[in-house]
This record gives structure tokens, sequence and C-alpha cells, in this order.
């Protein structure tokens, strides 16, 4: 019969013949305190498990820790002099707000002066990064700007090519806050932010002196905004930001396009 | 001191536990270790049992567990020990039990705990987490693949 064959298999298979006697002792060795850790040691699952664990967790301290050595790293200032350092900040603390702030514009240029202003460049772009950085001008000054990085989109002045990226140097930090005369346009960019940027090309001769220290911008970014009013439309919800006292002759916009047209306009005595 | 109930657990049912998983990885070796892993669990767990059936069915539960997990061995393959060579068995013995532990494991199992270990297919439905119906579509299936193989599980 073949069920009788099959439980003579079955209790023929060459299995310990102390079996229950190796497993009584080896269930008798097992404290109940070292069970758990038992299961765990002895379960090649779990030894995986732990392993790709461990693997992980490495992976995320490194890259975190490499990210927060790269958002705290000092800017190398090739050119500047003096004690100054400049490092990229993850945290930009509450300063109290200067009325007299060394950004706040004495003379506001006209709108045809900043188009006939000497390296301007003139790009549609959208902001990609931005990253607050800290300036020291020894030990006791200490500043807050952004740098931010914009891609491309359409070139209206200036060498650049569509798609390129450049980084430009804003004249306060981002998404903190604290107040910072004369900033109300830039203040607003974020990452994704479309706009039509008109920043400045430093040639390597414009800094910022303090203590008898030199800081050169271009140590910091190729290039920057002379004040953070003037020189940058930005698309928002609200419709486009710009400051309305300077462009006095826009009026009636709601598009990038349209103040593309009068970007294009008010170039063409440069042409 | 080893538990009372675990040490009677592993008097009574160690050796059906190890056939449990034998019919799964086929080799005696990682069949006992699995064995042993399944009354570690019982005395790590420690369950308060209704009967003796319940305890033996929950065993067999935990066997076929823990056999099915070896079998996947976690993230990175799956595992597949060497099958044990049962040439050693009388041939018709060897034939037998090659036919049914090379039946999909749905036929397979129920098979085994029909025949071997007398279980209704009430009770093979309970440990199976199955409806007795579908049990005994799978017996009945098993039954047929064995008869193409080896002409049948019971003589005719």
């Amino acid at each position: 019969m073949n069920e009788e064959k099959y439980k003579s298999a079955l209790n023929n298979l060459n299995v310990s013949k102390d079996f229950k006697e190796k497993t009584l002792a080896f269930l008798q060795g097992k404290s109940v305190k070292t069970i758990k850790k038992s299961i765990l040691i002895k379960n090649s699952k779990f030894k995986k498990i732990f392993g790709v664990a461990a693997v992980i967790v490495s992976l995320v301290v490194i890259i975190w820790g490499m990210s927060f050595y790269n958002s705290n790293s000092f800017i190398n200032l090739a050119n500047s002099t003096g004690n100054i350092r400049a490092k990229y900040v993850n945290r930009v603390p509450l300063l109290k707000a200067k009325k007299e702030s060394k950004y706040s514009i004495a003379v506001m240029p006209s709108e045809y002066e900043i188009f006939n202003e000497h390296n301007i460049s003139i790009f549609k772009g959208t902001v990609k990064d931005i990253k607050n950085i800290k300036l020291e001008f020894g030990n006791s000054n200490e500043y807050y700007q952004a740098v931010v990085t914009i891609k491309i989109d359409e070139v209206y002045r200036g060498s650049n090519k569509t798609g390129s990226i450049v980084k430009v140097l804003l004249p306060c930090s981002i998404d903190t806050n604290n107040w910072v005369e004369d900033t109300d346009v830039v203040s607003k960019m974020k990452v994704g932010t479309i706009g039509i940027f008109m920043p400045t090309k430093y040639d390597g001769t414009e800094y910022k002196e303090e203590n008898g220290a030199k800081l050169y911008w271009k140590d910091i970014s190729n290039y920057g905004f002379r004040d953070g009013i003037s020189y940058a439309f930005l698309k928002t919800p609200k419709g486009i930001i710009y400051d309305e006292f300077i462009y006095k002759s826009l009026n009636k916009i709601s598009t990038l396009n349209d103040v593309k047209e009068y970007v294009l306009k008010m170039m063409k005595p440069n042409k | 001191m080893l538990n009372e109930n675990v040490q009677n657990a592993v008097l009574k049912y160690s050796h059906s536990i190890t056939i449990i998983a034998f019919n799964y990885v086929k080799n005696t070796a990682v069949a006992e270790d699995i064995s042993q892993d399944v009354f570690l669990t019982y005395l790590q767990k420690l369950p308060k049992f209704e009967s003796d059936e319940h305890e033996k069915a929950w065993l067999i539960r935990i066997a076929i567990n823990k056999s099915k997990n070896y079998l996947k061995a976690g993230w990175f393959k799956s595992r597949n020990p060497l099958p044990d060579n049962l040439s050693y068995l009388p041939k018709e013995e060897s034939e037998l039990l090659n036919a049914v532990i090379e039946l999909n494991e749905r036929y397979r199992l129920p098979i085994h705990l029909f025949y071997y270990e007398g279980y209704s297919i009430q009770e093979i439905a309970y440990i199976l987490k199955a409806k007795p119906a579908t049990v005994g579509t799978w017996l009945a299936r098993g039954r047929g693949l064995l008869k193409c193989k080896i002409g049948g599980f019971e003589d005719e």
C-alpha cells in the first residue's frame, strides 16, 4: 500500500538519531535573556538585514556629514586680502534690522541708466538653488547674503548661452526673517522662481572693504545684483514683482513676456 | 530548567516537524535546523494551547512559515539546498517519496498531512488556513498527479 510505503520512507529518512536530545540540549542552553539575541545571531536572514541596515545608516551618516561639511565649508577667497572669511551656512541668525544698511540705495538709478550700465547681462532664467553665505570681516563684523544658481532660459544681452548655469550674489540672505533695506524684490526669490534677471558680470575689480580687509566679489560669484530691487523681475502667484518706482514707464504688465518686450525696447539704443 | 511543555513537545513532535520542513527544503540537515528553530520560537513565545492537537497544529504552521522563509532567504537571493540523495531507501519508497516532494507545494502538503499525519480535510484546512473544499480539490489533484507519475497513491 503506497500510503504505508510513504510513511515508511519518511520514517526511514536519514535524520540524526539523537535529534531529540540535541534539540533539548540546544534549548536548555538558551537562557531567557539570550533567546532573542540567539535568534538574531543564528538566523542569517537577520544577519543580512542588520548588515544592510548598518550599511544604509552608514551611507546616510556619510551623505549627511558631507552635505553638512559642504554647506558650512569656507569659500576659497583667492584674490581677497585681510582677515576675511566667507562660508555657506544653513542657518541665518536673527539680526536687528539696520536702517542704514550697506545696501540701501542713496540715489535710485533711472530705468534708462540701468539699461546703459556697464557689464549688465540680461536673461530670462529659473532659480535652481539658493545658498546663504556668511561674510566675516575680522572678528566683529559679519554679514549674511546669498548666492543663487540660475539656469538661463533665454538671453537678451551678454555672452551667456541658453541652458547655461550662472551664480549670482544677492545683497541679502533668503528665506530668513532678517530685513535688509532695499531688497524687496530679490528677497522674494525661491527655488523654482522664474524671472528676468539683470545682474552685473564682475570683472574682478569690484570689492567691499572694511577694517583694511578687501573682499573681491568675484571670489564669491561671477555675477551679482547691484542692489536688491532694480535688477530683477520675478514671476510669482501674485503677479510680476519689480520696482514700480524705478520702472515708471512699465505699466499694466501681467506676464514676463510683457517684461521681455519692455526690456528689448529699452535695449534698442545699445544695439 | 527547560519549560515542561516545550520539552514534551520536542519529545512528541520533533520528528513530525522535521518531516514537514523536509517537505519544503528536501534536505534533512536543513530540516533539522528549521525544526530546532521552531522549538526555539515555542520556547520564546510560550503560547497557551487548548489541546495537544492545537499545539501540534501551531508547531506545524510555524514549521511551514520558517521553511518558506528559509527558501526565500531574505533580500538577496533564494536558497535552494542540495536535495538529499534518497537512494539509501528501498527503491519503491524513494521513488514514492521523490514523487511526492516534487509535487507543487499546494498539493504536496495536503497529501503529506492527510496520509502521514492522518489529519482530516477539515483539520488540514484549519492548519493551511484554506477552505475545506479547496483542500479537497488540492488532495484530488495531488492524487491525480501522483497517479500519472507512479500509478497512484492508493492501491486501486
